[in-house]
Parts: C-alpha cells; sequence; structure tokens
C-alpha cells in the first residue's frame, strides 16, 4: 500500500544520489540557543548548578509533553497555521485532564484510577477533535470549539476552587526523582523517546508526514489520510491529559481555567522545533529542546536581574532572534 | 580578606549582570515597542496620614514611619515574588516593596507572575536559586504555593509574605479581611434597607481574601433574612475582567424584572468598574455596587453622585509594603524577635461622602 512512496530510486537504475553533508548553517538554531544559554552562564554563577537546571527542566516538562502532541499534529495536519493542523483545545485539555483527576483522586479513586479516569477524558476530547476535523471542519475552529468545551467543563468538575491533588504518585511526580533526574523529567523523556521513535522510525510516522506535506498525494497512494489525522488529535489529546496530570501535580493542585495560560507557551514550542530541523520541519527532538530554551529563557532572565516586566520582551527579543535563523536559513536553502 | 575577596567577587559578577542586563533591556527596547501593561511607576510614598493605618502591638506604626531605626539591608538581597501587577493594590505594593528595599540599601530582584499560578511557583524556584537573604511574596496561594515555600524554608532562606497568610512566613502584612468582608456587607445591608435581592461576583472562592470577605458576606446576610442572593452567582475573570463583567451584568439586567436586583457584591473593584459600565447609563436603576481595594477607577466613580459605584475599601498598600521591608530589615538585622507573625494594618472605608478626604489622606 505504502510502497508507492517509499519506492527505492536505486531500483530504477539510476545512480543513487548521494546525501549532501548538511551546512554549518543547519546548526544554526542550536548554535543561537547554546550562544543565549552561554550567556546566561556567564552572567549568573547560578545558572549552571545542577540545582537550577533540574529547575529549569522541571518547568519544561509541561510544556515539552504537551507540545509533542501539538507538534504529531502539525506533523500529520500540516504547517500552515489556517488550513493545517492545529489543536487549540490542548491547553484546555490539559487543565480538564488535571481537575478530572484531581477530583477523582479526592473521590478515593485511587491514583492509577484518577490518572486513568484524566486521560480518558483527555482521549475522548482529543477523539471529538479528530472527529471533526475528518467531517471537514477546519482544525483552527474546531479545536477553538472544543476549547471552550474543555474550559467550560473544568470549571463545571472542579466548581471553579482549586482542587488539593498531593500524596502517593502525585508527591512523586512533584518532587520525586530517579538518578538525580526530577520525575517530570523522566516522563518527558519517556514521552520525548517513544514519540521520537514512532515519528522517526515507523512507518506510521513516515505516513504522518506525507499526509501532513502532501495529503492528496498520500491519498492517492493509499494512505488513510482520515485515520492518521483522527489519531494525530487522539495523541494531543492524550499527551495533554499527561502533561495537566504533572501541571497539577507540580502546583499540588488542580487550578480551574490554567489551561488558557499554558496554551501559548505550547503552541511557541511545537512551532519552535523547525528551528531544529535540518528541514525546516516540525519534529519531535526539536519540540522538548525548544521547551528547554523556553523555560531557560524566563529563568536565565530573572537570574540576570532582568526587571520582571522586561523578561517577556526579552523573552520575545530572544526567540525572533532564533526564529530568524530559519528564514536566513530557508532563504539559503532557496537559492 | 575573605569578605574583601568574596565582595570584589561580587562586585565582578554584579558588574557582568549589569552589562548582560543592560544589553538585554537595550536589545529588546530597541527591537520592540510595546505597550507595556504597567501604569506609571510609584513614586516614593510619603508617611500616611490617616485616621486608620496602625499597626498590631509589636508591628512598625505606618504612621509613624516603619521604617525609622530598622536596620539597613546593604549587602542583602531580597527577591520579590508577586502573584501579579494587574490591579492596583498588587502594582502598588510590587512598586513599593522595591523602592522601600533599595532605600535601605538592599539588592532587589522583583518577579511577577502575570497572575498565572504555575508561573507564580517558577518564580519563587528561581529565586531561590538566586540563594538571596530573604524572599517576599505579594498574594498567593497556599495550596499551590506550599510545596515551593517549603524549600525557601528548608534552604534557611526567610520568607515573608503580603496578604497571604503561610505557615512557612516569618510574618504576613495584611488588612484585617474579617473586617472588611464584615463592614462591607452590613453596609451593604443597611444600604438598601435589610431587604431586597443582590448579585454577587464569586469566581475566585479559593483565593484566601475572597474567601473571607465572601464568608463574612454570608455571615452578616445570616442576620438579613430579608437580602437574597441571586442565583446563579457571577464568575468574574482575572483577565478581561471589566468588559467581561460588563457583559454579564448587561445579560442579567435583561433577563431580570425591572427593579429585581437592589445590589452587587465582588471581592474586589474591577468587575464592579464594568458592573457600573452597564448600570449607570440605564435609566430607573437604583443598585448600589460595593467592592474592595479602592482602585482609582472605582474611586473615580464613587466620587460621582450620579454613579451606581457607592463603596470600597481601601488598604493601605504603600504602608503594608513600607512594614513588610521594615520586618525584612529587623529579620535579617538580628533583631527577629521585633517581628510579629501578622502585622495588620487597619482598612480604610470608602463611600461617596469621604472619598475625596481618603484620596487625599492614603495619595491614591
Amino acid at each position: 500500500m505504502s510502497t508507492a512512496i517509499l519506492e527505492i530510486p536505486g531500483d530504477t537504475g539510476a545512480p543513487t544520489p548521494t546525501r549532501k553533508r548538511p551546512s554549518l548553517l543547519a546548526w544554526a538554531g542550536y548554535g543561537v540557543v547554546v550562544l543565549v544559554l552561554g550567556i546566561f552562564a556567564l552572567g549568573s554563577p547560578y545558572f549552571l548548578q545542577w540545582e537550577n537546571l533540574s529547575s529549569v527542566l522541571n518547568q519544561a516538562a509541561v510544556f515539552g509533553i504537551a507540545g509533542i502532541g501539538l507538534a504529531v499534529v502539525i506533523i500529520t495536519g500540516g504547517d500552515d497555521v489556517l488550513e493545517g493542523g492545529i489543536d487549540l483545545s490542548v491547553g484546555a485539555t490539559a487543565g480538564l485532564a488535571g481537575s478530572v483527576t484531581a477530583v477523582a483522586a479526592a473521590a478515593g479513586a485511587g491514583s492509577l484510577r484518577a490518572v486513568l479516569t484524566g486521560l480518558a477524558v483527555a482521549a475522548a476530547l482529543g477523539a471529538l477533535n479528530g472527529a471533526a476535523v475528518i467531517l471537514g471542519l477546519r482544525p483552527l475552529l474546531a479545536t477553538l470549539a472544543t476549547m471552550g468545551i474543555a474550559t467550560s467543563l473544568d470549571l463545571v468538575v472542579s466548581d471553579n476552587i482549586k482542587v488539593a491533588l498531593d500524596g502517593g504518585v502525585f508527591l512523586w511526580l512533584r518532587q520525586g526523582s530517579i538518578a538525580g533526574l526530577p520525575a517530570s523529567v523522566l516522563v518527558l523523556a519517556v514521552a520525548a523517546l517513544v514519540s521520537w521513535w514512532a515519528v522517526a522510525r515507523t512507518s506510521w510516522g513516515v505516513h504522518s508526514y506525507a499526509v501532513g506535506q502532501n495529503s492528496i498525494a498520500a491519498s492517492i497512494a493509499g494512505l488513510s489520510v482520515a485515520r492518521h489525522r483522527f489519531m494525530s488529535y487522539v495523541i494531543s489529546g492524550v499527551l495533554g491529559g499527561i502533561a495537566g496530570v504533572l501541571l497539577a501535580s507540580r502546583l499540588s493542585a488542580a487550578v480551574p481555567g490554567i489551561g488558557g495560560q499554558i496554551l501559548l507557551d505550547i503552541i511557541l514550542v511545537a512551532y519552535m522545533s523547525t528551528v531544529f530541523s535540518r528541514r525546516l520541519v516540525v519534529n519531535i527532538p526539536g519540540t522538548v529542546v525548544a521547551a528547554i530554551f523556553v523555560a531557560g529563557l524566563a529563568n536565565g532572565l530573572t537570574l540576570l536581574g532582568v526587571a520582571s516586566q522586561w523578561v517577556g520582551a526579552a523573552k520575545g527579543v530572544l526567540i525572533l532572534l532564533v526564529l530568524a535563523v530559519v528564514v536566513v536559513r530557508g532563504r539559503n536553502t532557496a537559492k | 580578606m575573605e569578605i574583601l575577596q568574596t565582595h570584589s567577587a561580587r562586585s565582578s559578577n554584579a558588574l557582568h549582570r549589569a552589562m548582560l542586563k543592560g544589553a538585554a533591556i537595550a536589545a529588546a527596547m530597541t527591537l520592540l515597542v510595546t505597550g507595556c501593561s504597567l501604569k506609571e511607576p510609584v513614586a516614593a510614598s510619603a508617611p500616611i496620614s490617616t485616621g486608620g493605618g496602625t499597626a498590631v502591638a509589636g508591628a512598625p506604626s505606618a504612621a509613624a514611619d516603619p521604617l525609622a531605626g530598622v536596620p539597613s539591608l546593604a549587602g542583602k538581597t531580597v527577591g520579590i515574588a508577586a502573584k501579579d501587577i494587574v490591579h492596583d493594590f498588587s502594582r502598588v505594593v510590587y512598586e513599593e516593596l522595591q523602592t522601600k528595599i533599595k532605600g535601605l540599601g538592599g539588592t532587589v530582584i522583583a518577579t511577577q507572575a502575570e497572575a498565572k499560578d504555575d508561573k507564580h511557583v517558577s518564580n519563587v524556584e528561581n529565586l531561590l536559586t538566586q540563594k538571596p537573604d530573604a524572599i517576599i511574596v505579594i498574594l498567593g496561594d497556599a495550596q499551590t504555593l506550599s510545596p515551593a515555600l517549603k524549600k525557601i524554608n528548608e534552604a534557611g532562606v526567610a520568607l515573608f509574605t503580603v496578604d497571604f497568610q503561610s505557615e512557612y512566613s516569618a510574618n504576613n502584612v495584611t488588612s484585617d479581611n474579617w473586617n472588611i468582608g464584615s463592614t462591607v456587607a452590613r453596609t451593604l445591608a443597611e444600604d438598601i434597607g435589610g431587604k431586597g435581592k443582590i448579585l454577587v461576583f464569586n469566581g475566585f472562592p479559593g483565593v484566601t481574601p475572597c474567601r473571607i470577605r465572601y464568608s463574612e458576606l454570608k455571615v452578616v446576610l445570616e442576620d438579613y433574612p430579608g437580602i437574597e442572593i441571586l442565583d446563579p452567582e457571577l464568575q468574574d475573570k482575572y483577565e478581561g475582567t471589566i468588559e467581561d463583567a460588563k457583559k454579564q451584568i448587561q445579560d442579567q439586567l435583561r433577563r431580570l424584572p425591572a427593579g429585581e436586583v437592589d445590589a452587587i457584591w465582588s471581592c474586589w473593584d474591577i468587575p464592579l468598574i464594568g458592573a457600573a459600565q452597564a448600570i449607570d447609563p440605564t435609566l430607573g436603576n437604583d443598585i448600589k455596587l460595593y467592592g474592595v481595594d479602592a482602585e482609582p477607577g472605582a474611586l473615580d466613580l464613587i466620587a460621582d453622585p450620579e454613579s451606581s459605584y457607592t463603596g470600597t475599601v481601601a488598604q493601605q498598600t504603600k504602608g503594608m509594603a513600607a512594614a513588610s521591608v521594615a520586618n525584612v530589615a529587623l529579620f535579617l538585622g538580628d533583631r527577629a524577635d521585633e517581628v510579629p507573625t501578622t502585622s495588620y494594618l487597619d482598612p480604610v472605608f470608602v463611600n461617596k461622602t469621604n472619598v475625596n478626604q481618603v484620596r487625599h489622606d492614603l495619595g491614591i
């Protein structure tokens, strides 16, 4: 079925094209990140201390995991912001999953059942998104509507008050560690490795990129565009749910309405992942690096003593700087 | 010698930080033309002259300048973690704390969390990694912040809070929210003659001051059985509050029969500014609005005899900041025994008859 797009050029007898070594410019995104983080390290003796790095990784975990889910949606739906794959409900889904988990735990469901209940609700929202998109609704509008539903349900489930989430696995997620790595970072690492393997090392991942980059060609080649897109939203929902449970554990409570507060950073890290790709496409490792970079920016600027009201502006400038690298690289590639 | 070396190293680090900070800010200013959400910077406060402002026994007196005679903060670093600077109370406390700390020779690292709980926690964690001598937290939620505050405690860094009670805090400076809540509720009940129906904004039942003020409202209304809180209670939002509240009240006025609502209550002023914008242009509505915080916009409306905005409560924001800094200085200056667990500053009740006088007295 899929051999049409995976056909090996060598079979035709034509000379096999040699793969070009990536130019140094391909690593420019990483270079700018290392430069910025290096400035922070020089500016503050605390930046490179393990305690601080651990804190940055901890702060990046929620955005990283939810960002991976969004990255899968963009990969499968295409990176056109208006017409392509987007999941605006991922933040609200995270918030709702956290609230459902906290309410279930408070009702005596036990940690595992509480988490599974939260994730089931998140998966259901993902399925709703997927169904709406394959029915022909624009992802931007469909997921905007779902965001409203999830936000409202969050207020209903939590009764608009913070619901405590402590003890057991939630306490471990907040302050546990293995070999010095915080628990939330381990969850991020597992989510990233599994997602990276699925996207970069399986036929499903190759097909997902194919569907996202040219759905008509992928359909002609026999791929089920609808199935891939539906699954991408379910994955986004589940990963959003995991992020929500992590966030609620970190805050030791589910906070109603928190989904809207984290959405922009999730979108930012998913799209920013293109900077860390040789082909300038949304990807999983890049999403994780972007999440760590964004968390490191706020931390580093605070350590440098930049006034709080300027942190957002300075962070924006540095992100623009990194993104500018993509433009320069894109122009060079086009020449 | 060791002190000199440490000082030299600190100076060097400070120079590096200053250069990098300058570069970052210059870049930001050059490349971004941004509309900062901050209002005009607050000037150093003058001593507060009010009939209200005194602290409890052991706490510095606001009227007598709490900073008089306290130890210097030279060589000390104090971190500030504000929940937000969205409304006037937290913005003024945030700015004033910095002014007072610098005035005593201390170094400030200031952060604000844009009203986001996760950012508030991150800011506290980021401050702690810099090992300051003390951290002052302005507002917050005990449930979400306690784990981070416990870390501060375990690291041996002194913690102080403003309007936020925590078991880990060496001192909390606050207004007496029970007093505020019951007085606003009694005033409302008496103003509408002990009977009628009221709308209530209750979007933040988990925020301590709001929880206390709301519970006091309920307690007071037990003695006014003729007053009914209309269902459903309204949900005020933290962002886009005024516009959202305006729409909600416009909808309620359409939904409910004319003359059904006698008053509207909120634990803070911002939603009521929107409510006044919805009510004031209409004719025939005798609805009275009661809030807390003495936001400038609310005070303007109260001063307007035609406005439905009837009363609010002014907190001594500058006095609270000064009291907190005084407590930090005493604590770090080996005079911890002079620092009370809680420093209460009296609130000042504002209505249409005293609004101009209070504004003059408190400089708000």
